[in-house]
């Protein structure tokens, strides 16, 4: 797959002042015509929540209309909308006629669990991979060449199922889902970061073979530093490379927490998309929408700015 | 002297021609497989239900057991090939004509070029899966719907490596020669620089039917586009999945096809990266 490598320019900040409140605007723009893609009226579809009543009188609907503020000007109703996703109100779900947003809050912490440890354990196991795979020449490094290169064609839908059948169904080692204990988190945290991890390693590889014959890596040698030293050095230069490319993961990343989470029937925010799919909750997909693009818009920002402070020699050019 | 003007340019068409033709050979590699797998579903499938048949395992009527259904898996899996590829292709070809299509038109403006790849930027920075889910599943659940969030979230790579190509393009000497002989901006994009372009977009496009695929499995893995009586290969192990415990074989065999797939189109693609460069 061919990631293009952002050239320095186009790191730091132009993602923080451009990217991401334009993001932020295009995404609430297409959650608040949902709606619309989907052909239904809100009043309409509330009401045949509410009252299980599929031909709702429309005398209320149009009295509903006026009380939700449905026949004002597109543009106070987008507003209106903006004012409300950023204070986490999304309306009631027309399944559960619970508010959506507390609900999404909820999964929400179930899958930034799961996010954050996948990507600790990535980035721990992806970068040590990459290194051995760039240092070691011998079958050590074509072993670790070789895990990166499985988890790389591997996508979450496929090594999901087969990791249940194998460990949870064959061998009887992991539950096969549930959320709480730490055997629970094994597997769904090892498929999601299988990705992460082959892309990781690469990237690390590619960028040590990059620094290995550079004067520098010279110079820590005649100097004495063993082997962990100048992989230490090596890697100094390493970092932006590693940080970009983990900050592209990002997206991919939670794109396949959704997966996972349909899998092995974690209570997440992916479980609480694909629910809200199944069941056509028009307010529950806008949160979700809404939600896990800014998410995902925020963080990506935030590590395109703070690759600037990765490397070294990019603090001097960047100001 | 003219002579050995001449002779460049000799060279420089033979190498264009030589790159074309590792792309094309990739092409036609995927197109290949692409009948065969036709092929195969046309020659034995029986996509008939048969309960009685229910959670057969491997044997020789049936070489990779019944689902939950009683369908053959193993034909069902080779009937699932045309369906996935035929989509993943859809997708792959229609989003690299959309990039392209856009790429032309910012390459000919400052400010729709800044404007553009900003737009890009954002579609870049947003998990593709859950927005193009979110969107089929509003649209409706058929495979036009899962089409068109697939195109609309995935024309940016070919819309950066077409521009970034064509903006290289522009600043060579051939295309200062075809203005000046009076060709019009439109006529030089699309007759001069766009053909020096089709080579890596060829190459993207090799490299992007893995990835097609994986999406296009998994969305409909997820309840969107082709669902469970067809036999896409996401679909199929999304039905497949509960009953993992008794037919472990159906989920084995449609996992198995998709990793096939994607880790030989990342192959071929990797492979045709590396001869152009």
């Amino acid at each position: 797959m061919i990631r293009p490598r952002p050239s320095v320019e186009r790191i730091g900040f132009r993602r923080l002042i451009v990217t991401l409140p334009l993001g932020v605007v295009a995404l609430s723009l297409l959650a608040f015509n949902l709606p619309l893609l989907a052909g239904i009226d809100p009043a309409t579809a509330t009401l045949r929540a509410r009252y299980s009543d599929p031909n709702p009188d429309p005398a209320i609907v149009a009295s509903l209309r006026g009380e939700l503020g449905l026949d004002d000007h597109a543009l106070v109703r987008f507003g209106r909308f903006l004012l409300r996703a950023l204070q986490g109100d999304f309306g009631l779900s027309y399944t559960s006629r619970l508010p959506v947003g507390s609900a999404a809050w909820r999964a929400l912490s179930v899958s930034a669990q799961m996010v954050v440890v996948t990507v600790a354990l990535a980035s721990l196991v992806g970068v040590a991979l990459g290194m051995v795979a760039a240092m070691q020449r011998g079958p050590l490094g074509r072993i670790a060449s070789a895990i990166s290169a499985a988890g790389a064609s591997l996508p979450p839908h496929v090594m999901g199922p087969l990791c249940v059948l194998i460990f949870g169904i064959w061998l009887r080692f992991v539950p096969t889902g549930g959320w709480g204990s730490v055997r629970q988190m094994i597997l769904p945290v090892v498929v999601l970061a299988a990705g992460p991890i082959a892309s990781i390693a690469e990237v690390t590889r590619t960028e040590m073979l990059n620094a290995l014959p550079q004067s520098f890596i010279r110079t820590a040698r005649s100097k004495g530093l063993g082997p962990s030293g100048v992989a230490r050095h090596a890697f100094a230069v390493s970092r932006l490379g590693v940080l970009s490319i983990a900050a592209t993961n990002l997206a991919g990343l939670l794109s396949g927490a959704v997966l996972v989470e349909t899998i092995f029937s974690l209570p997440g925010l992916g479980n609480f998309i694909v629910t809200a799919v199944r069941n056509g909750d028009v307010p529950a997909l806008q949160c979700g929408l809404f939600v896990v693009g800014s998410i995902s818009l925020v963080v990506g920002s935030l590590a395109d700015a703070a690759a600037v402070f990765a490397d070294p020699r990019l603090r001097h050019t960047a100001r | 002297m003219i002579s050995q003007v001449r002779r460049s340019a000799f060279s420089v068409r033979r190498l264009r021609l030589s790159e074309n033709r590792v792309a094309l050979v990739g092409l036609v590699g995927l197109g290949t497989i692409t009948m065969i797998a036709i092929q195969l579903s046309m020659a034995g499938v029986e996509q008939q239900t048969n309960l009685i048949d229910r959670f057969q395992s491997p044997s020789w009527n049936h070489l990779a057991g019944t689902d939950q259904f009683g369908r053959d898996v193993l034909s069902l899996v080779a009937a699932g090939a045309v369906r996935s590829l035929s989509l993943a292709g859809a997708v792959v070809i229609i989003s690299a004509i959309v990039g392209t299509c856009i790429a032309l038109v910012s390459a000919a403006g400052r400010f729709r070029r800044s404007a553009l790849v900003s737009v890009s930027d954002v579609v870049l920075a947003v998990p593709t899966l859950v927005v193009a889910l979110i969107v089929a599943a509003t649209i409706g659940s058929g495979t036009v719907a899962l089409l068109a969030a697939l195109v609309s979230l995935g024309w940016t790579p070919y819309f950066r490596l077409v521009l970034a190509q064509l903006e290289t393009a522009q600043q060579q000497l051939w295309v200062d020669a075809a203005v000046a002989s009076g060709a019009s901006p439109a006529r030089v994009l699309v007759r001069h620089i766009l053909p020096n372009v089709s080579s890596a977009l060829i190459a993207l496009i090799a490299t992007r039917v893995g990835h097609a695929v994986v999406s296009v499995s998994s969305l409909s893995f997820l309840g969107v586009g082709p669902q469970p009586p067809s036999s896409e290969w996401g679909a199929v192990l999304a039905a497949a999945q509960p009953h993992a415990e008794r037919a472990p074989w159906a989920v084995v065999a449609p996992s198995l096809a998709i990793l096939a797939t994607t880790a030989l189109a990342m192959g071929i693609g990797r492979r045709i990266t590396a001869r152009l460069r």
